[in-house]
């Protein structure tokens, strides 16, 4: 029984991954970038899941018990600033390397009985995210899909979609605008974010919101989902002054 | 006159569309895979045959340069259970509903400045259908998108995000959709169009939902 975990070589991922790995479980780390993984104590392939053999490669390290969809990439800035090709591939990396690989596992029975799929959403589902629209599509269909894809799997078998906040990742780093270094390091940190999502796949939860700031914030979104977009055109999109690949 | 760009108009919702925008004396250009001698009955418009998953490049170079509207029609369904999706479907239809729609907006930015960019998704953009999961999940991208992009081109284009319901068009047979009887009850392609390009004139959002399409279906049962 193995716990695969995609983007594991960085931030969330590499925390749910050696979260996982303390609690016994046995983990395949997968990620593009092989340097970060060798450091890790698990398992692990370097692999572009976007490549066609990529579902066949997981599919062969069976019976999975569990999988967290968590690679991702971004690009931030206005809309039409930002190269077509790019977001081609946050579509292709985000939304459908997830999607096909899960259709792939399914087909070749390579999951556990009682199995969970576990996809890394975003809160922007909540609010939309102006200076992000790929990201916020290639998100807002793995939301979509997770929730489907729960009516559609055997009983017993499990289907999750994880909408954390912001963290203080390099990855949202690199995305956010200038001087916001100080906002980024004070968010909520990979390890804490990787226990409580790990505490609610335990509890089968279809829906997990790691923390009570992302709750918040989730909840404040769903009541006034046009104000929280505009306070996000403000703080974010209007700061972004040159495209962030 | 305003000029109009339809995708996927050769049948189903974006011909209707076609149809709706010509009897209010529009020039339009409309889109699709098929051949133009494919198309019957004819369209009343300039048609530039394009599979938009391969670049819109010949599509640009026959706008003019300011287009009133947009609508961003053409998509793919497939009804099948999650592992019945090969990689070819979960490519083709997220290249054809979400990649190549926002590619294509992101093309037409400089022609749209005043315009309206009108997205068409679908009511399964919201909540949970076993059966089209790849599907929905390809319009619930669009839509964050369009919801995303709504707010970064507020003041410089109209982004509209426009979901039909069951609608009787050509769509269903293609995805798989066997000949159940609800589809007695799906809403006429004309009827959508109508209401659709009602909202675009509004200037929003509109959903056809289960209320729009259960009228619909008695309207045509006491016909």
């Amino acid at each position: 029984m193995i716990t695969v975990i995609t983007g594991a070589a960085n931030g969330l991922g590499r925390a749910l991954a050696l979260a996982s790995h303390e609690r016994g479980e046995d983990v395949l780390a997968i990620d593009l970038d092989a340097q970060s993984l060798e450091t890790l104590p698990t398992k692990w392939i370097a692999l572009d899941l976007t490549s066609a053999d990529a579902a066949a490669r997981i599919a062969s390290e069976s019976p999975i018990s569990r999988i967290i969809h968590s690679a991702g990439i971004s690009g931030t800035g206005p809309f039409e600033s930002i190269p077509a090709e790019h977001h081609a591939r946050i579509l292709a990396l985000n939304l459908e390397a997830p999607v096909a690989i899960t259709c792939a596992l399914l087909r070749a029975q390579a999951m556990a009985p009682g199995a969970t799929h576990a996809f890394v959403g975003s809160l922007s589902t909540y609010t939309g995210y102006p200076g992000a629209v790929s990201y916020a599509a290639s998100k807002d269909g793995l939301a979509s899909f997770a929730a489907s894809l729960r009516k559609s799997l055997p009983d017993g078998d499990h289907a999750a979609c994880i909408f954390p906040g912001p963290m203080a990742t390099n990855h949202a780093a690199r995305y956010a605008p200038d001087n916001s270094e100080k906002t980024v390091a004070a968010r909520q940190s990979t390890e804490e974010a990787a226990a409580l999502i790990l505490k609610g796949l335990d509890a089968r939860k279809a829906v997990i919101v790691p923390g009570g700031k992302a709750r918040l914030m989730a909840t404040v979104c769903k009541l006034a989902p046009g104000l929280a977009g505009r306070l996000l055109k403000k703080a974010l999109y209007e700061k972004l002054t040159e495209p962030r690949l | 006159m305003p000029h109009a760009l339809i995708t996927g108009a050769s049948d189903g919702i974006g011909r209707a569309l076609v149809d709706v925008y010509h009897a209010k004396e529009w020039d339009i250009t409309a889109t699709a895979r098929r051949p133009a001698e494919a198309i019957m009955p004819e369209l009343p418009c300039a048609y530039v045959p394009l599979d938009l998953t391969t670049g819109a490049e010949s599509l640009l170079e026959k706008l003019p340069p300011k287009l009133d509207l947009a609508i961003l029609n053409a998509g793919a369904g497939k009804v099948a259970a999650p592992a019945d999706h090969s990689a070819e479907d979960v490519a083709q239809m997220i290249a054809l509903n979400t990649t190549a729609p926002l590619l294509l907006a992101q093309a037409l930015f400089p022609r749209l400045e005043g315009g309206t960019l009108a997205f068409i998704g679908s009511t399964a953009a919201r909540g949970a259908h076993k059966d089209f999961s790849v599907y929905a999940a390809t319009k619930a991208a669009l839509s964050g998108a369009a919801r995303s992009l709504a707010l970064e081109w507020e003041g410089l284009v109209k982004v509209l995000m426009l979901h039909p319901g069951p609608t009787a068009t050509t769509m269903h047979d293609k995805a798989g959709l066997g000949d159940i009887a609800a589809r007695r009850f799906f809403t006429p392609p004309a009827k959508v169009a109508a209401s659709l390009a009602d909202a675009i004139d509004r200037g929003k959002n509109r959903r056809l939902g289960a209320a729009y399409t259960a009228r619909h279906a008695l309207e045509g049962l006491f016909k």
